[in-house]
């Protein structure tokens, strides 16, 4: 024997002392039975498996099932040994496939197994089947149409392990979700040395938000396989063509013992694994870009939304903050939506918003709903009301841009005390309060008012009268004008002026001399008839009245064409004007008479040859 | 001199006279209505409220808070472009009331541009009846002083001399801008009361569009036929064909 082989053996005689001596360990120990399930929430549709795993002992026959509402298919047996604490024990493993038969909430009951004389028995299992509802209360289309438990077999046929990938869509818009699955299926027997190491495929251009990891048995050609499932939801960033890239899996596979090798008991322990490396293909995805006829609130949300709004009080007072709580519910990227256009509120200050979200990863769809809590203060009591909020987001179903709105909030406000700044601190002093000047709460039109009502009529400039009132001060100048200037004319030309009016002015002189007739006095008559006269010739002579001598009047008479006849009857008119001044007693009234008309009648005749 | 004093006195005193008693003649009183309607709009029945309004205008009565309050009762029931035309006539007759001006400037809030130049609000910052007694009181200031100083009453520069100057300059400048009133006001000018504003290329449907014009815009009425009504947006350089029931004319006569 060479010395390799014979510390070889003494190796494996350590190792079996050892494991002997642990093995009456693990065997003065209690078994442990224990039951899971892959899911205690399913759909109908779906099935969950079941491990029923004894831990610490061998059973010799394998537990009776007997589960009311679930139809069970058995799924193999898994052995194994695992160290815990530097002592190994035995693991073994019953698997089982369960199909429920109803929906509700469903008891697996205590499962029992005999172990040497003794029954052990598991706890009872709750699981909650509802109906299916393909992935989501907001998915309909899609959701149910695919077996979830149902895999597709590879394109490279089966083999004991594999690793596959694929996405429900491969054309999308910007946004849309596509639903990555990666599926690591093994057979039930199959012993893993040591956990998988898994690496995630590359997603760039895609938001990606990891949905709930599935454990699940499916049938493949006959052969129970099981299946890890890991789910992603990612959303196109842009559009364009992408491909999402390989993931991997590296596992190291323990080897079937060869019966009819002596070692085989310590291969089962040294070196007989097997790394395998597996890869998924590369998918191409085609994303498209949204319509450009973009609503102008929209703000880039793609799925199927609705939106609510409530308040958290109905306690309102001026100046008491509440809650405006938006809540947007649906399909699609749930964590990125942004707060929905909130139309201006006048008659409250509004604060900042603060958003959270609630997802549901356990579905096909990524589902969920975002609540954003708008803190507002009102700021006028009385009937007060929150207009209607909108919320646009892009169907990908409809290819259609669609405007959801929650309905108005009327509210009615308490009066009460509305510090300066709105929130400030009672406690802060008169100087410390922020400056505040006039605040519009609402701008609508001012109120209806009260005022004269008139017929309607022509407007005061059309009026007659108005226009003849206006006409008067024209002409008040107008004649104005003409008066000042016949003034010019007749100061300019006097002489010419005296010559013309001689006459007129003498027989205005002698109208006046014959109301003198009746005075007993003679001498205010024959006064006015020698001014009467003396004036009339000054005029025509364009002489003075007082200066008059008759030798030149004579001559000018003359000079003129006046007949001696006539000469001689002026002069005695004058002479005896000038008599009756100073002997008035001797003129008796039918003489003053006579010598008026004398006088008329003189002045008539000098007119003519004048 | 006192007998022209007394002359245009009388002239003065007889037509002023004859001026009121004849519009005191006139006068009655829907004043009553007018609060009826204002009632009625306070408890929110504005169609009742408009009928009465529209009654008092029907009738030929006018006022500046009738024309207002149309105004008003249009704006509440949504209808901008009637809005704008009623609060544009109410300010025709009280251009300097601030609630006319802050109720059109807030119907006409939805318009990029209310075609309406600084220089328009100046020359409307009165009304044609308060630039023609202005004007009247300083043609009788003007001509009086200016007959007195022709007749030799007023020499030199002694006040009544600065004074005619001063009425002259004045009485200068309020007729240019009478004129300029009267031109606006008299310039057939209407307002779009109907949502689309389609003005067409043609009086006719069809035609083609050629432009639309937002509802409570105001365009200068160029032509008329019936059923259709040739408009111009001057600022534009625009012109087109409307449907007469889309265009109502600011002026009433």
């Amino acid at each position: 024997m060479k010395i390799g082989e014979i510390v070889r053996h003494f190796c494996r005689g350590s190792i079996l002392a050892c494991l002997v001596t642990g093995s009456f360990a693990a065997l003065a120990a209690e078994p442990q039975v224990k039951a899971h399930v892959s899911a205690t929430d399913m759909p109908l549709t779906s099935s969950i498996s079941l491990t029923f795993e004894v831990v610490g002992a061998e059973p010799g026959e394998p537990p009776t099932l007997n589960i009311p509402d679930f139809e069970v298919e058995k799924a193999g047996q898994t052995n194994s040994y695992q160290w815990i604490n530097g002592q190994s024990s035995s693991l073994v493993g019953y698997n089982y496939v369960l199909h429920p038969t109803k929906t509700g909430v469903l008891q697996i009951p205590p499962i029992s197994i005999r172990i040497g004389s003794q029954f052990y028995s598991s706890q009872p299992i709750m699981v909650n089947v509802h109906p299916d509802t393909g992935g989501g209360p907001q998915v309909s289309s899609g959701a149910g149409s695919l077996p979830s438990r149902t895999v597709d077999i590879p394109s490279e046929g089966l083999k004991p392990v594999f690793l596959t990938a694929n996405v429900d869509v491969s054309k999308a818009y910007v946004g849309e979700q596509i639903l990555l699955k990666v599926q690591f299926l093994r057979l039930p027997d199959l012993r893993a040395a040591s956990q998988p190491r898994y690496s995630e495929p590359d997603m760039t251009g895609f938001l990606v938000e990891p949905l709930n990891q599935q454990e699940f048995m499916t049938n493949l050609n006959g052969n129970p396989y099981q299946v890890t499932e890991v789910r992603y939801a990612l959303f196109p960033t842009s559009e364009g063509e992408f491909a999402i890239g390989s993931a991997h899996i590296e596992l190291a596979l323990r080897a079937e013992p060869d019966p009819f090798d002596p070692n085989s008991f310590f291969q089962n322990f040294f070196g007989r694994t097997q790394t395998l490396k597996l890869n998924t293909r590369a998918i191409p995805v085609h994303v498209r870009a949204l319509p450009k006829s973009k609503p102008s609130n929209f703000t880039g949300a793609v799925g199927r939304f609705k939106i609510q709004d409530h308040v958290d009080t109905t306690d309102l007072e001026v100046g008491k903050p509440f809650n405006l709580i938006v809540t947007i519910e649906g399909v699609g990227n749930v964590k990125a939506l942004q707060e929905p256009a909130i139309p201006e509120l006048n008659n409250f200050r509004r604060y900042e918003t603060i958003s959270s979200s609630k997802l549901n990863k356990d579905g096909k769809f990524l589902y969920g709903s975002k609540e954003f809590k708008i803190l507002l203060i009102p700021q006028v009591s009385g009937q007060v009301s929150i207009p209607p909020v909108s919320f646009t987001y892009f169907n990908p179903e409809q290819h259609e841009y669609v405007t959801e709105t929650a309905p108005s909030i009327s509210l009615q406000v308490k009066p009460g005390k509305l510090n300066a700044g709105g929130n400030e601190s009672p406690g802060q002093s008169a100087a410390e309060l922020p400056q505040e000047g006039v605040r519009i709460v609402e701008k609508t039109i001012r109120f209806i008012k009260d005022g004269p009502v008139k017929p309607v009529g022509p407007a005061v400039y059309l009026r007659g009268t108005f226009i003849l009132m206006n006409l008067i001060p024209p002409l008040f100048a107008l004649v104005s004008l003409i008066t000042r200037r016949r003034s010019e004319i007749r100061r300019l030309r006097a002489g010419e002026y005296r010559y013309q009016k001689a006459y007129t002015q003498a027989a205005k002189m002698l109208r006046l001399a014959k109301r003198e007739l009746n005075n007993t006095d003679p001498a205010p008559l024959y006064t006015a008839i020698s001014a009467a006269v003396s004036n009339y010739l000054a005029d025509k002579f364009d002489l003075s009245a007082s200066g008059l001598i008759w030798d030149d009047l004579d001559r000018r008479l003359t000079e003129k064409g006046i007949s001696a006849e006539l000469k001689k009857s002026l002069r005695e008119i004058l002479d005896e004007a000038d008599m009756a001044r100073f002997a008035t007693s001797s003129f008796a009234s039918a003489d003053r008479q006579q010598r008026l008309k004398d006088t008329i009648a003189l002045l008539k005749k000098m007119e003519e040859v004048l | 001199m006192s007998r022209w004093l007394c002359v245009g006195l009388i002239s003065v005193a007889l037509p002023i006279g004859c001026w009121a008693a004849s519009d005191a003649g006139r006068k009655s009183d829907p004043h009553d209505a007018l609060v009826e309607a204002n009632q009625l709009f306070e408890k929110g029945d504005l169609s009742r409220a408009l009928n009465i309004y529209q009654d008092l205008v029907q009738q030929g009565f006018e006022g500046a808070a009738l024309y207002y309050d149309l105004g008003n009762v249009y704006f509440k029931m949504g209808e901008r472009g009637r809005a704008v035309l009623w609060y544009e006539r109410a300010r025709r007759l009280a251009p300097r009331d601030s609630d006319i001006q802050f109720n059109l400037g807030l119907a006409r809030s939805h318009l990029k541009d209310t075609g309406e130049s600084p220089f328009e609000r100046i020359l409307f910052y009165f009304t044609p009846s308060e630039l023609a007694v202005g004007a009247s009181v300083l043609i009788w200031i003007f001509f009086i002083l200016l007959g007195l100083r022709i007749l030799g009453s007023i020499r030199g520069e002694s006040w009544p001399g600065l004074a005619l100057w001063f009425s002259g300059i004045c009485l200068a400048v309020a007729g240019a801008w009478f004129g300029g009133t009267l031109y606006l006001v008299y310039q057939p000018t209407g307002v779009v009361i109907a949502p689309p504003g389609e003005v067409r290329n043609g009086p006719g449907e069809d035609y083609s569009v050629g432009f639309t014009m937002p509802e409570g815009s105001e365009v200068t009425i160029l032509n008329r036929r019936p059923d259709w009504v040739q408009v111009g947006v001057v600022q534009q350089g625009l012109k087109g064909w409307m449907p007469s029931k889309d265009l109502e004319a600011i002026s009433l006569s």
